[in-house]
């Protein structure tokens, strides 16, 4: 395997992704439709979103290649993200003003919408403050909450992950 | 190791607590908590006692030797065998029972092997040292990586739930919990301790699924109270629900490492840092990319050099490590934590496959020494493995070799399905796609020094 710096340190960085064809376009994040972003660039024996996906959006031609969403059939329904073993799934949308991130979650508590939390991004460094605008409650997907975020659009392709804000 | 009801020598992570349970102390005095011989390790430096000493210094004059022999005993702290009249005078018994096939190990390789036998056999035999069937599947709380008609996806807790389930609603299968598996003689004979009972098992078939051991790693300080195995931290928070401290350290970046790591986060323990003496993280990036956005540092060409604290773990030194793993004089680092959870890998459990006649040789791609064996996992005639004691991989092959071998042991004990043959060739397929990508290389590599030719022949041994 190749020395990339992601292999040494764990950060997936945009860069790395997009040399991955793993970004949608700006025009494609700006439709009524989310769309699912799936950070997954090794390759891993693992084909649970293409599976899942049941408009064929996701190819895969062996169980070790590397997902690649044709963001065109893609309607960010979620399928993916709910399955993904590797949290790997997320889900954007920019609305007006600002943008929406869906992300996997499997710490308590779980936040409940309208809940302040803070944002965070692939290294865990604090982005700011946002808030939920949605939850998929982990009981109605084993265990793995996906909470949707609101964000300011610069930062939906940054911020990844969340932790409790302060009440 | 402690002594319990008189019997020394019991890992009593193992033991179940009950009432009236007498557990003691077999080393420090005159307490645990107040050991003199902790002087020692202050004193060390005096006498000079590098470890192991005792081959080179107290061995003159020679008769003598026994004496020093007998003291130093003590010191080790081996605990006293109990005398005869407090051994209790609970009965034991001997029993006998046969099998079509017997597996020896309830993990994801012999839930799976036991349930495809007994879709085949009328009498299948399932043992297992553990109070619970499910092997290390019982902790695993993550989803699966893997092909989505396997499992991919569903987490290795549902995964075992399901799999016990099954095996408990079949009437062919004979489940003994709690049992240790001692020797397997002239291939079909296997005798096993459960308490106070004495098993015998004439079986057609065995299939030895056992698993694989932690490996551990030597620094200072490594037997410190709070220094774990990555495996028993787990049991204690998936299991058992105890939080195992408050800020670790865990020292290994494969999947076990990572996952740990997250299981960690998730119970409210922070994680301070993740060392990896490879330049690379060893296990998947999405694993490694998931702890490293809730903050937590991996430091690859990292070891940890030393653990601090006097009656437990109160911080560990780090340091970095060139390319042939020496620590970089000047890198020591100290981290503040109260658990250091060791994650190095593991090692197969290769005892029993040897002991019924398997040719075992040492493959490091598989993690340590294994069993020669055919295609259809047969290791001598009759005998089979499966899962991580054929090779350390993952649970989602274990299974599929579990599923290979309950079917193939079957076969040649003359009970297969039609249809069996083509439903074997699928099978080992789909082992070949799970291993054709980046992460199947080392075990590819591995497996190609120690295939058996064709099919094994009745009465056949791989030795030579």
């Amino acid at each position: 395997m190749e020395n990339k710096q992601y292999l040494s340190d764990g950060i997936i960085g945009l860069e790395d992704l997009a040399s991955f064809n793993s970004v949608p376009t700006t025009e494609r994040l700006r439709e009524k439709r989310p769309v699912a972003m799936i950070e997954c660039i090794q390759e891993i024996p693992c084909n649970s979103c293409v599976v899942a996906c049941k408009l064929g959006a996701i190819e895969m031609a062996r169980v070790n290649d590397v997902p690649r969403v044709d963001y065109d059939k893609c309607t960010g329904c979620m399928a993916c993200a709910m399955v993904c073993p590797g949290l790997a799934v997320f889900v954007l949308r920019e609305g007006d003003g600002g943008g929406y991130v869906t992300l996997p979650y499997e710490f308590l508590p779980v936040p409940k919408t309208g809940d302040q939390v803070i944002a965070l991004n692939r290294t865990g460094t604090v982005l700011g403050k946002s808030r939920v605008a949605r939850v998929l409650p982990p009981e109605r997907n084993d265990g793995t909450a996906l909470v949707t975020i609101e964000v300011p659009k610069e930062l939906l392709l940054e911020a990844r992950a969340i932790r409790p804000g302060e009440q | 190791m402690m002594t319990i009801d008189g019997v020394p020598n019991v890992r009593t992570c193992m033991v179940n607590v009950k009432e009236g349970i007498n557990v003691s102390r077999q080393n420090g005095f005159p307490s645990a908590d107040h050991d003199l011989l902790s002087l020692m390790d202050k004193m060390g430096f005096y006498f000079s006692l590098a470890s192991g000493f005792y081959h080179r210094k107290m061995i003159h004059p020679s008769f003598l030797r026994q004496t020093y022999l007998r003291i130093l005993t003590r010191f080790v702290g081996l605990g006293h065998l109990p005398a005869k009249d407090s051994i209790s005078k609970a009965e034991s018994s001997k029993v006998s029972m046969e099998a079509d096939v017997l597996v020896i190990g309830g993990g994801p390789a012999g839930l799976t092997a036991t349930l495809e036998a007994a879709k085949r056999c009328s009498k299948v035999v399932l043992l297992d040292d553990k109070r619970m069937l499910g092997g290390q599947l019982v902790k695993q709380t993550h989803r699966f990586f893997g092909d989505a008609r396997h499992y991919a996806g569903v987490r290795g807790i549902r995964i075992a739930k399901k799999l016990t389930e099954q095996i408990n609603g079949l009437q062919n299968i004979t489940t003994v919990l709690g049992c240790d598996v001692f020797g397997i003689y002239n291939g079909h004979i296997v005798a096993a301790a459960q308490e106070n009972r004495l098993l015998k098992i004439h079986a057609k078939k065995i299939i030895i699924a056992t698993g694989a051991y932690e490996r551990t790693l030597v620094f200072e300080n490594n037997d410190l109270p709070g220094v774990y195995g990555a495996g028993g931290v787990q049991t204690l928070m998936n299991t058992y629900s105890v939080k195992p401290g408050e800020r670790a350290l865990v020292v290994g970046s494969g999947n076990v490492g990572l996952i740990l790591s997250y299981q960690l986060l998730q119970a409210g323990v922070n994680v301070v840092g993740i060392v990896e003496a490879l330049p690379r993280i060893g296990g998947y990036l999405v694993h490694a990319a998931k702890v490293r956005r809730q903050g937590v540092e991996i430091l690859t060409s990292h070891t940890v050099v030393k653990a601090i604290g006097r009656k437990r773990v109160q911080g560990a030194i780090i340091a970095k490590i060139d390319n042939s793993f020496k620590p970089i004089p000047g890198t020591n680092r100290k981290i503040e934590c109260d658990l250091i959870c060791i994650a190095v890998g593991l090692t197969p459990t290769y005892e029993l496959a040897s002991h019924a006649g398997a040719q075992l040789q040492l493959v490091p791609e598989l993690g340590g020494f294994v069993a020669r064996r055919t295609r259809y996992m047969e290791v001598s005639d009759g005998v089979y493995v499966a899962g991580d004691v054929s090779g350390i991989e993952e649970a989602t092959t274990a299974m599929l070799e579990g599923q290979i071998v309950g079917v193939h042991a079957s076969l040649k004990a003359g009970l297969g399905l039609a249809g069996d043959e083509e439903q074997l060739e699928a099978w080992i397929k789909r082992l070949d796609d799970e291993r054709s990508g980046p992460f199947g290389e080392k075990i590819r590599r591995g497996l190609e020094n120690i295939m058996l030719p064709g099919e094994m022949k009745i009465g056949e041994q791989a030795v030579s």
